[in-house]
């Protein structure tokens, strides 16, 4: 009986006009997207990514003449790289900053000469994390535009149709006086229900498969992007996640529907609750909720990194005890100098480290505050498990700053395992004449990448898969409880 | 005759449950979305106010002429425009404080760093963007069955069959759907401004308020438009359904697919070329500053300015990025006074000569945003004026001085500033003073005298008639719309 029902609802969807707009509709946006993104946006990234990564590797390489040096410089920048499933989520990559900069600073000189002792030393100081607010969009005097991508034309455009075919699914058949007839067979009510779900379900992924499969094919024909297993199965995870979505909007549609004898009303309700849920909430939160947690600025951060480094200045100084032993560039140097300029240069980029990475925890604390917030909304919750399966947004950029953090102490070991190879050098770390000053070879320091595997994906949209799922049974059940107690007259 | 129609559409409308519904929705989005707005503008007075406070602390420690010159750089903050509460335009996006030096002609403007820039990744919306989009379906909604419904229903038979001339009818049609779409709008419109009139830091002058005005009747035309679009396809066709079906395909492509696609066409056939050669040219410059620089002193027979006075104590900064150059020189104690006035005709030399290469340079770098990130902004603003939403926008983004050309105006405005202070330096011949770089001098400078930067906003008119074209397009459309719709309507086989 219920599939008796569910096909007659399908073919009746099928002949309605909802139904063709839907599918033009969909079908537009989803092959837009697919050109746009072979055409231009991902060759001119991986473009841009790859030419990042070219003067990187070659300042490395230059670096690793010496090993101390590299040492004291670091291993550069680290690039974020460009997620092929970009198409689906662009999740604001075009705002969010594309590395994490190794930072090292120029040198300094110092040459004193007093009647004690007379010193003279150019150093440079460690190298540290810093994350540069570098974005890779060039012009940003053109127009406000919103990315047509998969979160856009699913998220909004597709659970606003998901309404549309169910809205008047009871209060249409109530008005034609349908419903009392239907219900004078000897089909249970949840059948009735289970039935109208099941074949406006059916009917609205018509639309969806028949966009994601022209989407892919079109995104699959181009040479550039080559998705491999894993990738294929985000993709697969990322497509029942918006069927689960879209289902939510379908159970609203039926709720409400049954709460309504007139279907313009439930339309309207519907349409009301749709502008609360899906523009309002995720377009407001960001705005509140910076006033909610406060943020260090800029300035104050740079006034508390001088005052630490001032401090250790003073400290370091003190009566000439820097100074007074000797030069690290004393040939040969004593030991308790550079373990003293080891000291002074570890606790510098220490303290350079610690500042920088507390004010970007606390600015990531004020990001996933507000996305708390957001998640109010089933649409920002639907972006957020989709933006984490692709590898993009902040989640992903989150991530990828924990790598690099990762690294920075991978670099250190590499750095120490190296020079303990080493019979001639000191190996008091780090100051540059302490360490071994025989080349590297490139290909033995390890490289920054980031590891992006299926299971690390789906960990990061867990919370958000599970929200989906338990709104979708809270509104399945309203649904439900809903039309057992609505009158069928 | 023509009031009674109107009057008996309105009753009908206004009992309407989708006129409850608007309301609703109109008060729902628009007071929430001016509260989160207002409360976004004062995060962004507060952070202005800390960086006006900070540049002045900044200047106040400066004791030698030279600290502007790279150290102690003086900087312009664009004060938040009130009204990008209605509208934000490129008011947050594009930065909001300068640099300025003898060295330097300002070209970008920059992120005073108070707040967190990752909230950047947050959509956000404003009053024209809920016009543009959701009223202007709304509109839709109203209108698309005015005609072919009463056909349908085989009332509009009835009503032609009196002395009412079909003229009168759509009149009265067009001016009913208008007076019941606006009602809810300037009710929502005004509980907005008494939400937004609660703030302490908001006060609208009288300029403002003609400002605000004159965005909310920009509003209504764009509004009136659509509605009318709506009114035009009712006469097109028989069945509501299908008027139905064709405005939906309206608003979806010029709200939703055109204003997103002419962006990404522009970027895509139309992209910008490298900022390289222009910053190696721009580095040539500088070297062949240098060069004249070392020219003239090797002529007057020394290495460096200060040679000749035999210093004790000297301490220099500077440097050349890819389009600044400045210095910051500070000498103590002199063993040979008398080398002083030479060094400080050195001084005068390099410094005027600097200011007049960051002329130059200034013109090879107009030249790259001329011919790149500015003309693609201008060639994506003119394509995308197919589209009446976008239309819309940029009208109403000038009247809040939040558009492109706002934020160029300033940056003009910031060029000028420059110009007055190189005039100043060189006026009171502070390039040839021995403050320039000399550490003797330990009291503050006297902060009235530097001339400080002031944004000076436009006046209404001239806001109006930068808005002239965009309003002009909107109201040549709704003529048409309504005549096609007059004549269309006059043709109309009513049974």
């Amino acid at each position: 009986m219920i599939w008796h029902i569910a096909k007659r609802e399908i073919l009746d969807n099928l002949t309605r006009f909802r139904f063709a707009l839907t599918l033009i509709l969909v079908m537009v946006l989803m092959v837009m997207n697919a050109v746009v993104f072979v055409s231009s946006q991902y060759p001119r990234r991986i473009s841009e990514y790859s030419e990042d990564m070219h003067k990187a590797t070659e300042s490395l390489k230059k670096k690793s003449r010496n090993l101390g040096e590299l040492a004291v410089k670091g291993p550069g920048d680290l690039y974020k790289s460009v997620s092929p499933l970009t198409f689906i989520a662009t999740g604001e990559d075009a705002n969010l900053p594309k590395r994490v900069e190794g930072a090292y600073s120029g040198g300094y000189g110092i040459g004193m000469t007093t009647p004690d002792f007379s010193f003279d030393y150019s150093w440079s100081p460690n190298w540290w994390l810093q994350y540069p607010q570098d974005i890779s969009r060039k012009n940003d005097s053109l127009p406000n535009f919103t990315e047509l991508d998969w979160t856009f034309t699913i998220g909004l455009v597709m659970s606003f149709m998901a309404m549309l075919f169910t809205y008047d699914a009871i209060s249409g058949e109530r008005e034609t006086g349908t419903l009392s007839l239907l219900m004078a067979n000897s089909v249970p009510r949840a059948t009735v229900l289970l039935a109208k779900f099941i074949g406006a379900f059916l009917s609205i992924m018509v639309p969806l498969i028949v966009g994601i499969l022209l989407n892919l094919l079109i995104v699959n024909a181009s040479d550039l992007v080559a998705l491999d297993g894993g990738e294929w199965g985000r993709v697969g995870i990322i497509v029942a996640i918006s069927a689960l979505y879209l289902s939510i909007f379908l159970w609203l549609g039926l709720f409400i529907s049954s709460q309504f004898s007139n279907s313009s009303s439930c339309l309207l309700t519907l349409l009301l609750i749709w502008i609360v849920f899906v523009v309002l909430i995720p377009n407001t939160m960001g705005v509140l909720a910076s006033g909610f947690k406060q943020v260090p600025s800029r300035s104050e951060i740079s006034r508390t990194k001088k005052a630490t480094e001032e401090e250790i200045d003073t400290r370091h100084r003190e009566g000439d005890k820097l100074y007074r032993t000797g030069s690290p560039s004393d040939q040969p140097p004593k030991i308790e100098v550079l373990r003293l300029w080891a000291d002074y240069l570890n606790e510098h980029a220490d303290a350079k480290n610690r500042i920088e990475d507390e004010h970007l925890n606390k600015q990531f604390a004020q990001i996933a505050f507000t996305q708390q917030i957001t998640r109010l909304s089933p649409a920002a919750i639907y972006k957020y498990a989709v933006e984490s399966l692709s590898g993009t947004g902040f989640t992903r950029h989150k991530r990828f700053v924990q790598q690099a953090r990762r690294y920075r102490q991978q670099f250190v070991d590499f750095i120490k395992s190296e020079d303990s190879a080493d019979s001639e050098s000191y190996h008091v770390y780090f100051v540059k004449e302490g360490l071994s000053q025989k080349p590297v070879a490139f290909n033995s320091i390890p490289k920054f990448s980031e590891q992006l595997t299926l299971g690390i994906a789906f960990e990061g949209a867990l919370l958000d898969l599970l929200l989906l799922v338990s709104l979708s049974l809270l509104l399945f059940m309203a649904a439900v409880l809903a039309f057992m107690g609505t009158d069928v007259k | 005759m023509l009031w009674a129609i109107v009057r008996r559409e309105i009753t009908a409308n206004i009992l309407s449950f989708r006129f409850l519904m608007g309301l609703l929705i109109y008060f729902f989005l628009i007071v929430t979305n001016l509260f989160v707005l207002t409360k976004g503008y004062e995060d962004r007075l507060q952070s202005y106010r800390t960086a006006i406070r900070e540049n002045e602390d900044k200047i106040s420690q400066v004791t030698r002429y030279s600290e502007f010159g790279l150290t102690h750089m003086l900087k312009c903050d664009r004060n938040p425009k009130l009204l990008s509460i209605f509208n934000e335009g490129v008011d947050k996006r594009k930065g909001n404080t300068v640099t300025v030096a003898h060295g330097y002609v300002p070209a970008v403007a920059e992120h005073h760093g108070s707040d967190n820039p990752y909230l950047n990744i947050f959509s956000s919306i404003d009053f024209t963007v809920i016009c543009q989009v959701v009223m202007s379906l709304l509109a839709l909604l109203f209108s698309y069955d005015a005609i072919s419904r009463e056909k349908e229903a085989g009332t509009l038979r009835l009503a032609l069959s009196g002395v009412v001339s079909r003229s009168t009818l759509l009149l009265g049609k067009y001016i009913a759907g208008m007076v019941s779409i606006s009602l809810p709008l300037i009710a929502s419109f005004v509980a907005g401004l008494l939400v937004i009139q609660f703030s302490p830091y908001v006060s609208f002058n009288s300029s403002d308020w003609g400002r605000i005005l004159l965005i909310f009747l920009v509003s209504m035309l764009y509004v009136s438009l659509f509605f009318l679009i709506g009114l035009f396809l009712s006469t097109r066709t028989d069945r509501p359904s299908i008027t139905l079906m064709f405005s939906m395909c309206v608003w979806v492509l010029f709200v939703l697919i055109v204003p997103n696609l002419t962006v990404l066409l522009v970027e895509h056939a139309s992209p910008i070329q490298s900022e390289e050669p222009y910053k190696e040219q721009a580095g040539e410059q500088w070297k062949k500053f240098e060069a004249e620089v070392k020219d003239y002193l090797q002529k007057r027979g020394v290495e460096y300015p200060l040679d000749r006075v035999n210093l004790s104590g000297m301490g220099s900064q500077s440097g050349v990025n890819d389009y600044d150059s400045g210095e910051t020189v500070s000498a103590s104690g002199f063993r040979n006074e008398e080398g002083l006035p030479f060094a400080q005709e050195c001084y005068e030399f390099k410094e005027n000569l600097r200011a007049q290469y960051a002329d130059r340079i200034w013109q090879i770098r107009k030249a790259y945003l001329d011919k790149n990130p500015n003309r693609q902004s201008l060639l994506a603003l003119n394509i995308s004026r197919i589209s009446p939403a976008a239309v819309y926008y940029n009208a109403a983004a000038i009247l809040a001085e939040t558009d492109l050309g706002s934020f160029w105006r300033f940056m003009e405005q910031t060029r000028q500033y420059r110009r007055e202070w190189v005039d100043y330096l060189r006026d009171e011949k502070i390039f040839s003073s021995r403050r320039w770089f000399t550490t003797e001098f330990q009291e503050p400078f006297d902060l009235n005298k530097i001339p400080r930067f002031k944004e000076r906003s436009e006046g209404i008119g001239k806001s109006l008639q930068r808005a002239t074209l965009d309003i002009m397009i909107l109201a040549v459309l709704n003529v048409l719309f309504f005549m096609g719709a007059f004549i269309s309507f006059l043709r109309y086989d009513v049974i």
